[in-house]
């Protein structure tokens, strides 16, 4: 009786925890619709699931190559032995055949599993513990339990080769598996990364991030809301308060810790993890409906262990995250740097989560820390955040002489002088950046007094009334004049009129100045010597490479000086923060170690006696670190140290002797 | 007689930033309101013109309280129109800033406020207590100073700079107040009709009057008060340095002289 | 005075007398000879003097005239004419602060007002209420002096002295009341008599025109004309000081005042105040360190013997030797003191940035070219812990040698 039965356990068990997946499926998907609309085409975006894993994903992943081959194997053999045991189990389809796919796909899988057990032997601190480490014996005993259970299924052993006490152990064992695999994928355990991972990967909030596309441009909030509607609020107080797909992303944390590892936050000692910012409001919103009481937290804690402690956290999907999950330093601890939302395998957005939140505790709370009231105050009353008298914007340039926008009215380079125009280190690169373009004779004029502060830092610090004030009066001010480009030393400026002004109606070719140079350079406008002495590196400014991809021309340029360039450990898309972006600086929350002194050390261990940088925010950053340590140049400022004049045969020719 | 049973009102203006001229709430005004925000049922007032209704929900954006504006004509004096409300309407303390920030700026309406209404008036308040018998007040002293006052309400109270600061305005919060209205009373002033302000003239720095007899004399002072950049000393004992240091420290009156 | 008789220096005389001390030549030389051929000569060995920090000086402007007969450097009391009003027929009232027991220099510029609008029947009097040190009435241009100074008038006493004032109103043909517009105390009581009086006052008077007076406006920001007005606040600088004139300063006594001692504001006393919890922003005096001190116990003692509000720099804070809130800088607090000691700080802008309101920087460095240095007023260069141990070791001498005086 009991070999009668046996045939039909395995095949109700695969049944039974399908349903409760489906079960679970549904109930996930509810819980991810309570937060806000976002619409995205639906089957476009399913159909773009497979091609983003294999493309986007398997780049990101590919990083760390142990593990995308780990991945590759485990990933692709449970999937394919899914379906087959579906079809092999269930609709008892060609066992024969199809059972000795399945093998085969499960042998894969099982390789995986072994190295996914063997990264589990000593793991890393970035990765969670928990019920992760649970997870490759699952795997192992899904995978090694359906293959032997399958070997007389596929007929490669005689069918009763088993007694019907191993079927039942190896029932146990496979059942536990499935358990896993199904049962954990939609009711909260481990595996719900891949579920909700794989939607992620379709319904992204940030559709142009895929096929090489760079969206790193926070997006408007519209601020006539509350007028419109008195229970509207600006910015995120609670989970339901995120749009549901950044829920659905949220959800596909596989707390793989990669973040938190490039975080410089993290490893200043500051009480921010963004691993933990993710799992908190995961805990936050699922808690309440995950059936496992898995909904925990089994990962690096922020340092310190600032914050509210896991056993302590309130909260649910319609409770405030700030102090019930997440205490308010973290969120102020960010430097908006991307590093995390670069090295995420999930494309996880933290940064937009992080400025969503800062934007309701400034615009619904008023709890900007630190000095960050003041500098708002500054920014509404004298569109500088350092309270400068607006119009003594140009006068940095009394003695330059600077062709202004309202006399010409046209030109071919808008310089952008950003507010480095009032602090005395800034001007420095100013005026270099200037002489550059007058040895290369570029047509130039800039906005003077007329120019605002972008609305970068304001729009960092959640104030985002200010920036679309700061930014509509600089759109305003642009579109009385013509131009064929902006350039800027500034990245943030850079950054947010080229990316965030658009939104807005504000539509500029806009260039950093490295990138100009560049093409001054190679295009023999701008003469170097290439003799520039001693060693160099460079520090990626967050804003200009990671936000907006330019690594290249920097490099070029100092290449092109003949410098003896070094790079540091992280550099490019990897390169350290700083310290000095998303208003950190302002907001200034204490750590253990300061992120400027981590990345003079960086520089240090290269041996350069020169930092070359490309902002003049980074230029303050680790110029502020105490010596000794590397000179701190801005790109403009050796370029101008190694700049040719012209000879006086060669700009006769430009203007001809009036003696003639 | 618990805090919370105390009514208070915080009289609230529009202010001017020093530098760019534009409109804010008044920061004095925004001080005094924080500390009302601590001494039970509150209200902000404003006694001037609805059209200002917009500017004043800067204050409302503080959540602390409700903003309401005592309707007056331009040429109206708030000081009557402020004198015949609280005529009808008791408040236990009134609190007030030290100086309008756009105006005259006399710093009189506490004053012409307490004289109309026969009220204490206080100034200089950085903390409010309230004991048993009344308030305790803790005046601020130039150079951080304090002194203890006692008074029984009602008072006019006079906000300090070293008053705890004022709690940013949030933007959403300010989007949705409404601020309420209320109709003052109308007494022109016609002193300040005819008033004609201009642009604040630079004030000349004081001339060191030189006061010698002979022309060494008169040359050692110009020279000594114009050679600007400090005096550097590198000294041979560590005594000589400290009595240099010490010697600046008693001609600041900082330490004593003996 | 006898001025006229030449006064020796034994301290001077000593100094001449002994060859070997540092200062000998500076008071004997006579660095100009007559050469072999009739050609004056200088010697450059005998020419100068040690100036304080042993550096040789020579001063060419011979300003301090110190050759061997020149000793009477002696206060010369010079005559100054006498301003007398016999029997006035009007009175200018100018209430002094009096802060800490004086005429301050912003009272003495009133009191140089008063006189610019006083005739020659005018007489000026100032009322000093409570008690005072003050001695200098006669060279400040006070012709009348009336002292106000029962118990009803100590500490904050606006009742009691409102009251008096109002009847001294009454009582004398009083064409003006001024005041300094000054957080000081005349301020407020100025204000407070004019709303007594129900007068508009003149506030912030700044600039004297012929019949009226340029007054600051809203806030600081504009500038408002008014006539002169019954009772007047007037900000420092709005006259001279009296300066070459002697005034009678004789007392006001043919005045009878009934003040009543009711009040409803109580004074309850000065509170101690610990300058270490002076907030940092309002401290008048403040030391602070950074990552050049050595020794953070004798950085404590020389604030709490100096009386100094302890602030630091960004490196000290994040090393942990001070709080967070004593930071000073662009990330820290701004501080505004009169006085401010930067110990071991190397003053980088960010740290600059928050000092840009002090008077004087004072700082103690071992490096001459940091750049402190340059904002400094003065500078020490020096082992901070040395100059700091000496400071605390100078003050606590200096008291002992005080109490000794005391008991004396
Ligand atoms: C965004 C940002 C914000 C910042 N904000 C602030 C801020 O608010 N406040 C602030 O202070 N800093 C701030 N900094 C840091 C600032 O740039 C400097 O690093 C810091 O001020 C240096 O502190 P320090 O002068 O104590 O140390 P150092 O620069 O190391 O200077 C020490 C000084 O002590 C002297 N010294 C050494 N030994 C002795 C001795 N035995 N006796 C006497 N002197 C000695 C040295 O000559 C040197 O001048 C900020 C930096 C950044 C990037
Ligand atoms: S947020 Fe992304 S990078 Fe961070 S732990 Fe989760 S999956 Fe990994
Ligand atoms: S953006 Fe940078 S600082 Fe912020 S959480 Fe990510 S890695 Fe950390």
């Amino acid at each position: 009786m009991l070999n009668s039965l046996l045939p039909s356990l395995l095949p109700f068990l695969v049944v039974l925890t399908l349903s409760l997946w489906v079960i679970g499926a549904i109930r996930r998907v509810n819980m991810w619709r309570q937060g806000q609309d976002n619409p995205v085409a639906f089957f476009p975006a399913i159909k773009a699931i497979i091609p983003r894993y294999l493309n986007d994903l398997h780049h990101v992943v590919e990083r760390d190559k142990y593990i995308s081959n780990t991945h590759v194997a485990t990933a692709g053999g449970f999937v394919l032995s899914m379906v087959l045991i579906i079809l092999v189990y269930v609709f008892g389809l060609a066992p024969e055949i199809l059972g000795k796919l399945l093998l085969a796909s499960l042998a894969m899988m099982f390789v995986g599993a072994c190295f996914v057990a063997k990264r589990r032997i000593n793991p890393p601190s970035r990765l969670s513990k928990g019920p992760w480490m649970r997870l490759p014996k699952s795997l192992i005993s899904f995978s090694l339990s359906f293959f032997i259970l399958t070997l007389p299924a596929s007929g490669v052993i005689s069918a009763d080769a088993f007694g019907w006490v191993l079927v039942v152990i190896l029932s146990a064992f496979s059942f536990m598996g499935l358990t896993e695999m199904l049962f954990g994928m939609t009711w909260g355990g481990p595996m719900k990364h891949a579920f909700a991972g794989a939607l992620h990967l379709g319904f992204h909030p940030r559709q142009d991030r895929f096929n090489g596309g760079r969206s790193t441009g926070l997006k408007a909030l519209d601020l006539n809301r509350p007028m419109v509607d008195k229970d509207a609020k600006l910015g995120v107080e609670m989970p339901a308060d995120f749009k549901w797909n950044q829920l659905l992303g949220f959800d596909a944390c596989v707390q793989c810790g990669r973040c938190e590892s490039m975080c410089p936050a993290f490893a200043a000692g500051q009480p921010l993890n963004p691993k933990k910012v993710i799992q908190d409001i995961v805990i936050g919103m699922s808690h309440a409906q995950d059936a496992t009481t898995e909904a925990n937290y089994y990962g690096s804690p922020y340092p310190e262990n600032q914050g509210v402690e896991v056993k302590d956290h309130k909260g649910d999907m319609h409770q405030p995250i700030v102090n019930g999950l997440i205490e308010p330093e973290t969120l102020w601890s960010c430097t908006t740097c991307r590093a995390c939302v670069e090295e995420c395998p999930m494309f996880i957005e933290h940064v937009d989560a992080i400025v969503d939140m800062r934007r309701f505790l400034t615009l619904e709370k008023g709890q900007t820390p630190g000095q960050g009231t003041q500098v708002i105050d500054n920014l509404i009353a004298t569109d500088n955040p350092n309270g400068y008298n607006p119009t003594h914007r140009m006068n940095w340039a009394a003695d330059q002489n600077l062709p202004l926008m309202k006399d010409v009215k046209r030109t071919q380079v808008l310089l952008w002088m950003g507010d480095a125009a009032f602090d005395m280190r800034g001007q420095r690169t100013l005026r270099a950046v200037v002489k550059l373009l007058r040895s290369a004779n570029v047509e130039f004029a800039v906005l003077g007094n007329e120019e605002k502060d972008s609305g970068d830092l304001a729009r960092r610090l959640g104030d985002e009334a200010t920036f679309q004030r700061l930014a509509n009066a600089n759109i305003a001010t642009l579109r009385q004049y013509h131009f064929d480009m902006i350039v800027t030393a500034d990245p943030h400026s850079f950054h947010v009129i080229g990316n965030e002004y658009g939104e807005l109606g504000g539509q500029y070719k806009v260039l950093h100045h490295t990138t100009f140079m560049n093409e001054l350079s190679e295009s023999g406008r701008l003469h170097l010597k290439d003799d520039l002495r001693g060693k160099v590196t460079y520090h990626d400014p967050c804003y200009l490479g990671r936000y907006n991809g330019e690594f290249e021309a920097p490099r070029s340029l100092l290449k092109s000086m003949g410098a003896d360039f070094v790079e540091m450990e992280r550099s490019n898309f990897r390169s350290r923060c700083c310290g000095g972006g998303g208003a950190a600086p302002i907001t200034d929350i204490p750590g253990e170690k300061r992120i400027p002194d981590m990345r003079i050390d960086d520089a240090n261990a290269t041996g350069a006696e020169i930092v070359a940088v490309a902002c003049p925010q980074c230029a303050l950053m680790l110029e502020g670190v105490v010596t000794p340590r590397p000179e701190i140049k801005d790109i403009a400022e050796l370029l101008v140290e190694q700049l040719v004049i012209q000879d006086a045969a060669e700009s006769n020719k430009q203007t001809p002797a009036e003696v003639h | 007689m618990p805090l919370s049973q105390l009514t208070t009102h915080t009289l609230l203006s529009l202010g001017k930033h020093p530098l760019s001229g534009r409109t804010r709430r008044a920061e004095q005004d925004a001080k005094a309101f924080e500390l009302a925000a601590k001494l039970g049922q509150c209200l902000g007032l404003h006694a001037g013109n609805y059209q200002d209704a917009d500017a004043l929900k800067s204050f409302a954006g503080m959540s602390i309280a409700p903003v309401c504006i005592l309707e007056i004509e331009q040429s109206s004096d708030p000081v009557a129109a402020l004198s015949a409300y609280f005529k009808q309407t008791k408040s236990d303390i009134i609190l007030t800033g030290s100086q309008a920030e756009r105006g005259e700026s006399s710093g009189m309406l506490p004053y012409l406020l307490g004289k109309s209404l026969d009220l204490p008036v206080i100034n200089q308040v950085c903390e409010v207590e309230q004991t048993e018998t009344g308030l305790n007040i803790t005046q601020a002293l130039p150079r951080g100073a304090r002194r203890a006052l006692s008074v029984k309400p009602p008072c006019i109270l006079i906000i300090d700079e070293s008053a705890p600061e004022a709690r940013q305005t949030a933007y959403g919060a300010a989007m949705r107040a409404e601020v309420g209205k209320l109709q003052g009373y109308n007494e022109a002033d016609t002193d300040a009709a005819n008033f004609n302000f201009e642009d604040a003239r630079k004030k000349p720095k004081r001339m060191k009057k030189i006061k010698a007899k002979t022309a060494a004399d008169r040359f050692k002072a110009a020279t000594v008060s114009q050679a600007k950049g400090g005096q550097v000393i590198e000294p041979k004992t560590s005594q000589e340095g400290a009595e240099a240091i010490l010697k600046l420290l008693k001609e600041e009156g900082l330490v004593k002289t003996n | 005075m006898a001025n006229h008789v030449k006064r020796v220096d034994p301290h001077l005389e000593r100094i001449k007398r002994n060859r070997l001390h540092p200062r000998h030549l500076e008071l004997t030389a006579t660095a100009i000879s007559m050469g072999p051929n009739g050609i004056i000569r200088k010697d450059p060995h005998k020419v100068g003097f040690m100036g304080p920090n042993g550096i040789k000086r020579i001063d060419r402007a011979n300003l301090n005239q110190a050759s061997g007969n020149v000793v009477s450097q002696m206060q010369i009391e010079e005559q100054k004419p006498k301003h007398i009003i016999e029997s006035p027929t009007r009175y200018i009232v100018v209430l002094p602060d009096l802060a800490a027991g004086r005429l301050s220099s912003h009272d003495k510029d009133v009191l140089g007002y008063a006189h610019t609008l006083a005739d020659e029947n005018t007489a000026v009097i100032a009322i000093a209420f409570g008690e005072h040190k003050e001695s200098g009435w006669q060279d400040a241009g006070v012709d009348r002096l009336l002292e106000l100074n029962d118990d009803i008038y100590q500490g904050f006493s606006p009742e009691a002295r409102i009251q008096a004032l109002v009847q001294i109103e009454q009582s004398l043909d009083v064409t003006h009341f001024l005041f300094p517009d000054s957080i000081d105390g005349g301020a407020d009581l100025g204000r407070r008599f004019a709303a007594e009086l129900d007068s508009r006052p003149v506030t912030h008077g700044w600039k004297p025109l012929e019949d009226s007076i340029i007054c600051r406006a809203s806030a600081g920001t504009q500038d408002l004309t008014k006539t002169l007005s019954k009772v007047m606040l007037l900000d420092a600088e709005v006259a001279d000081p009296i300066d070459e004139t002697q005034h009678a300063a004789s007392t006001l006594d043919e005045l009878e005042l009934a003040v009543s001692a009711k009040a409803l504001i109580n004074d309850l006393g000065m509170l101690a105040v610990n300058p270490a919890d002076i907030s940092l922003s309002v401290a008048p005096f403040i030391l602070s360190g950074g990552n050049g001190i050595r020794d953070w116990d004798t950085f404590h003692q020389a604030a709490s013997i100096l009386g100094a509000t302890e602030g630091a720099s960004r490196v000290a804070v994040d090393d942990g030797f001070m709080p967070r809130h004593r930071q000073v800088g662009a990330s820290g607090i701004w501080v505004s003191a009169r006085v401010y000691i930067a110990v071991g700080i190397s003053g980088a802008v960010q740290h600059l940035q928050g000092i840009s309101q002090v008077d004087k920087v004072i700082a103690i460095n071992t490096n001459t070219k940091c750049d402190m240095i340059k904002r400094a007023d003065l500078s020490i260069i020096a082992d901070s812990t040395d100059i700091l141990n000496a400071l605390v070791e100078l003050v606590q001498a200096q008291e002992v040698s005080e109490g000794e005086s005391h008991a004396a």
